[in-house]
């Protein structure tokens, strides 16, 4: 989509607007719902200047290159490397650009062109006010809060504007018992800013992982910001020890934009919905859906919607996955705020396409929302941009009186087919299984057979066991096992056959299988006739005692 | 406690003198010692306490049972001012579902294999604390991050610890952990990884991810899946687990220009199989009617647990699995019905699926038990071979009006 400005400046009409609007909205409510606090509001500010189009810029062999930018770079045990750049405006706070992954032992890999929260829509339950922070209020600037130590235990603080505007953390792996076979949790850098907006306190983070992932989050304390005196109030809770004031339940709507330009070229990528739809057999099958025009989609619980970013210029089909992971809130106002039907957009990159909602405040010549952006531009040799969005609703407890303890959400942006192939150590990477049963086997007709494995495997492999003539009686367990009861004697072959998919054993049994009687031991029905037979040859006594 | 008596020859002692002692002796053995809790574990279970410089803390038992991994129960939660209350009775897998989508049906892991421990745990955490020599929990202090954070006061940062185990499901790593927070919160949660378990021929039901070790295999692609972890929580309020409500909570939307989103609650009554809501943002609480206000209505204080369902995302659906289709179930607590999918495998007298353990029991006066489970994909990529990077799936039980306010504001005072 093309916008050609028309005009800069403040938009007088649509700011006199704005403020009737309030006023219309605030005479009719039949219980005045009040906010604790009074949030100044900003003029809007002038057009900012274009955002960074890194284009066809091609990377230097370090990574980011951020000229009078702050870079942040990071390097972890396993040899990956994070490097970006960072700013900071009144808007977003925190915007990295120049974002790339080094695998270890890898080049540098360009990820995101640039990446920042691009709204935060807080929607209350009596939905008489809404709030769209970032346009309203800005996460920067005066609302952004200088950090301490307490806010960056163990961090580094890093200054922007001459404040400790930022914090760079780096956390070693999530510390779940593992076995010695599994990958170790991954180390990450986090890398947050806060913003209190009104009585919230937003924490708004990107976590980078040494294994190319990338989780952004936000966490949302402070205090709670709207109640009415509406102490019956459906909308709300009276909390203990406050009888006048009911607190209003609220939904966080968080929105962000993510600049893919995997690789050397920003205008090679491309956007894919994979989808698993259950078949009538109980099966699944993947269908992946190249997204070729700007779209609006929505999550599709029932068949495990993702979504996929791809350089359909690189070797191995290197990309991003974005999995909606937490859904369980959802919030859609159709009327109000149709973005809201949608969960994942996908436009081309465009410099005044910035907020994802009330886009028109700050690039009055754009369309106001992302839903206007998607309008179908075809995505072929474009620049893609990926738009995301979590909510989250907030049922106020007496925990959230007078401060309100922290909430938390995220989602995860996974690499696919980043990481070099683990075949390139020296180990191998498949130990071929073993059958561990002797060849020679022997059995009793009547008598329980119970052998609880035939075979090992060094990596704990799934094992597909077959084994061929078995003697009569006898089965294969689940387990790898061997069970039954013999019914007929005589001498049997098997051929047991071991597979992990990768190596095979097999091994030919001789079963020996004999009767009862031959068994040496005595049937348990004769056991009492001879013991009877015994004591009457007076071969058994039985001493008393005295 | 040691207890020293000089024990005189029995033909000596008078009986009015005997007895005060023995009484006195036997009093002194079973009162606990003045401020501490008296925590006593079964048999197969081991005591854990975790103490924060705020106060606050954590008493409770653990056991790894051989089938459902680590488990914990009488877990008990201390607010900063010492006070104590019972949480949970217990919590611990329900089961774990594994369908691999070449296949029409799922195979429960948990009773065909058991949460077997294999090879050397090794814990990444700082204490390891081991029951026997068969299992070992590890115990990890962690920095949850804020907790309270407001304009200009002090920063209030939350502390937690994870008690994990490490466990063998076929050819997968598999941990448990709970993480139990400063503030009351109890994290469950599982991470799978280990080494791929099938593979298939069918490139529709399978990645192209092995490489050079292709053209070894039998099979060349790596098979998908989906894994459903299913948890059994019973939230037990308390010292009296039958006086249990458990509330479901939906805000529905007039359908005005307004949009308004009315709340309204619904009491279970009755054993029951329900699904989340996103667009109604369906959340569940259990609370205990003693120690909540007598008023009714949404601003009655209810001391108990919130299950919010926010990271429930994919929804399994099975065609051979009724109870499937649902995401949270309530049951009345029986000690037999413990695994949702071949239950009477373990244990023969009771049912044998979850959607047979619900049969239409009254709730009231009774321990309910929920289950919740949570889905997640399996779509192997090159960085999943040949050990699987791990999955993570984890969901929270959120103190619910446990207190008056926060009890946390004295540390962020102006």
């Amino acid at each position: 989509m093309s916008c050609t400005p028309t005009q800069t400046g403040i938009n007088l009409t649509r700011l006199f607007a704005f403020v009737l609007w309030f006023s219309v909205l605030g005479a009719i409510q039949p219980a005045a719902a009040q906010s604790n606090v009074q949030i100044p509001e900003q003029a809007p500010e002038q057009a900012p200047a274009p955002l960074n189009d890194l284009g066809s810029q091609v990377p230097a062999d370090s990574g980011a290159e951020c000229g009078a930018l702050k870079t942040v770079t990071q390097e972890f045990d396993n040899g990956a490397r994070w490097s970006m750049c960072l700013d900071s405006n009144e808007r977003e706070n925190i915007v990295l650009s120049n974002v790339f992954y080094t695998p270890p032992d890898a080049q540098p890999l360009r990820v995101f062109g640039s990446l920042r929260l691009s709204q935060l829509h807080v929607v209350y339950d009596d939905s008489n006010v809404t709030f769209h922070d970032v346009t309203q209020f800005g996460l920067g600037g005066a609302f952004r809060v200088t950090l301490n130590e307490d806010d960056c235990p163990g961090g580094t603080l890093l200054n922007l504007n001459g404040e400790a505007a930022a914090c760079t953390l780096l956390n070693k792996a999530a510390n779940t018992a593992v076995t010695t076979q599994s990958a170790p949790g991954a180390d990450s850098l986090s890398l947050f800013s806060i913003s209190q907006v009104g009585s919230y306190a937003y924490t708004v983070r990107w976590q980078f992982y040494d294994n190319g992932a990338l989780e952004p989050s936000i966490s949302a304390a402070g205090a709670l910001q709207r109640n009415t005196t509406d102490t019956r109030s459906l909308f709300g809770r009276v909390l203990e020890g406050v009888t006048d004031k009911s607190w209003l339940s609220h939904t966080h709507n968080y929105y962000w934009r993510l600049d893919f330009d995997l690789g050397d070229s920003g205008t090679d990528d491309a956007v894919y919905r994979i989808d698993w739809p259950l078949q009538p057999d109980g099966t699944r099958i993947k269908t992946r859906t190249r997204l070729t025009t700007e779209t609006s989609d929505a999550v599709q619980p029932d068949e495990f919607r993702a979504w996929d970013i791809m350089d359909t210029d690189a070797p191995n089909s290197i990309g991003y996955r974005i999995e909606p992971l937490h859904y369980g809130h959802r919030l859609v106002q159709a009327d109000k705020a149709p973005y809201t039907e949608f969960d994942f957009f996908v436009t081309t990159h465009n410099d005044c396409e910035r907020f994802a909602s009330q886009n028109t405040r700050f690039n009055p010549e754009c369309d106001d929302s992302v839903l206007d952006y998607a309008n179908g531009e075809s995505l072929d040799n474009a620049d893609l941009v990926a738009w995301h969005r979590i909510s989250f609703h907030h049922l106020p407890r007496n925990e959230d009186r007078e401060l309100m303890h922290s909430h938390h959400d995220s989602f995860l942006i996974q690499p696919r087919n980043i990481l070099p192939v683990s075949g390139a150590s020296a180990a191998p990477n498949n130990l071929a299984p073993v059958i561990t049963l002797n060849h020679h086997q022997s059995a009793t007709v009547g008598t329980a057979v119970n052998i609880t494995s035939v075979a090992q495997d060094a990596d704990q492999d799934t094992l597909t066991i077959t084994a061929d003539s078995l003697p009569d009686g006898l089965t294969l367990t689940e387990r790898g096992g061997i069970t039954g009861t013999p019914t007929g004697t005589g001498q049997f072959t098997t051929v047991l056959t071991v597979s992990d998919n990768f190596a095979t054993d097999e091994l030919t049994i001789e079963w020996r299988v004999i009767g009862a009687s031959q068994s040496g031991v005595i049937p348990p029905l004769t056991l009492p006739f001879l013991l009877l037979m015994l004591w009457r040859r007076g071969r058994l006594r039985v001493r008393h005692a005295n | 406690m040691a207890m020293h008596a000089n024990v005189r020859d029995s033909s000596h002692m008078t009986r009015p003198t005997f007895i005060p002692w023995l009484v006195l002796l036997t009093f002194v053995w079973l009162t606990p010692p003045v401020g501490a809790q008296s925590l006593r574990c079964d048999q197969a279970s081991t005591a854990f306490e975790i103490a924060f410089d705020s106060g606050a803390g954590w008493q409770g038992c653990w056991r790894v049972d051989p089938i459902g991994g680590l488990t914990l129960s009488s877990v008990h939660y201390q607010t900063p001012d010492g006070n104590s209350r019972h949480a949970l009775a217990e919590l611990g897998l329900g089961g774990v579902l594994l369908h691999y989508d070449k296949n029409d049906s799922s195979q429960e892991l948990l009773t065909q294999r058991g949460a077997m421990i294999t090879g050397q745990p090794v814990c990444a955490g700082t204490t390891v604390a081991s029951s026997d020599s068969l299992t070992t929990l590890c115990r990890t202090p962690f920095d949850a991050g804020h907790l309270l954070r407001y304009q200009n006061r002090q920063v209030k940062r939350q502390a937690g610890v994870r008690l994990s185990h490490a466990a063998k499901l076929g050819s997968f790593d598999w941990s448990v952990s709970y993480e139990l927070l400063e503030d009351g919160t109890v994290r469950p949660g599982s991470t799978l990884s280990g080494r791929l378990g099938q593979f298939t021929d069918n490139p529709q039901h399978g990645n192209d991810i092995l490489g050079a070790d292709a053209a070894d295999a039998i099979k060349p692609f790596a098979a998908t899946a989906t894994v459903v972890t299913n948890w059994r929580v019973d939230v037990s309020i308390g010292e009296t687990f039958d006086n249990d409500i458990v509330e479901q909570f939906d805000f529905t939307s007039d359908n005005t220009s307004f949009d308004r989103r009315l709340m309204s609650q619904q009491t279970l009554n009755v054993e029951t199989l329900r699904r989340t809501d996103p667009e109604r943002f369906r959340k569940w609480r259990v609370y205990d009617a003693e120690l909540s206000a007598s008023t009714d209505g949404i601003n009655a204080t209810r001391v108990g647990y919130l299950l919010d369902p926010q990271p429930q995302s994919y929804r399994y659906r099975s065609n051979t699995i009724n109870f499937a289709q649902f995401d949270l179930m309530v049951t009345v607590n029986n000690a037999c019905e413990r695994f949702i999918l071949n239950n009477r495998s373990v244990y023969p007298d009771c049912a044998d699926a979850l959607d047979r353990f619900i049969n239409g029991q009254l709730l009231a006066d009774e321990d309910p038990v929920l289950w919740f489970s949570i889905t997640r994909r399996i779509d192997p990529t090159l960085n999943d071979w040949p050990t699987l990077q791990p999955r993570k799936s984890q969901f929270s039980l959120i103190p619910f009006d446990w207190s008056q306010n926060s009890p946390f504001e004295q540390a962020v005072l102006p």
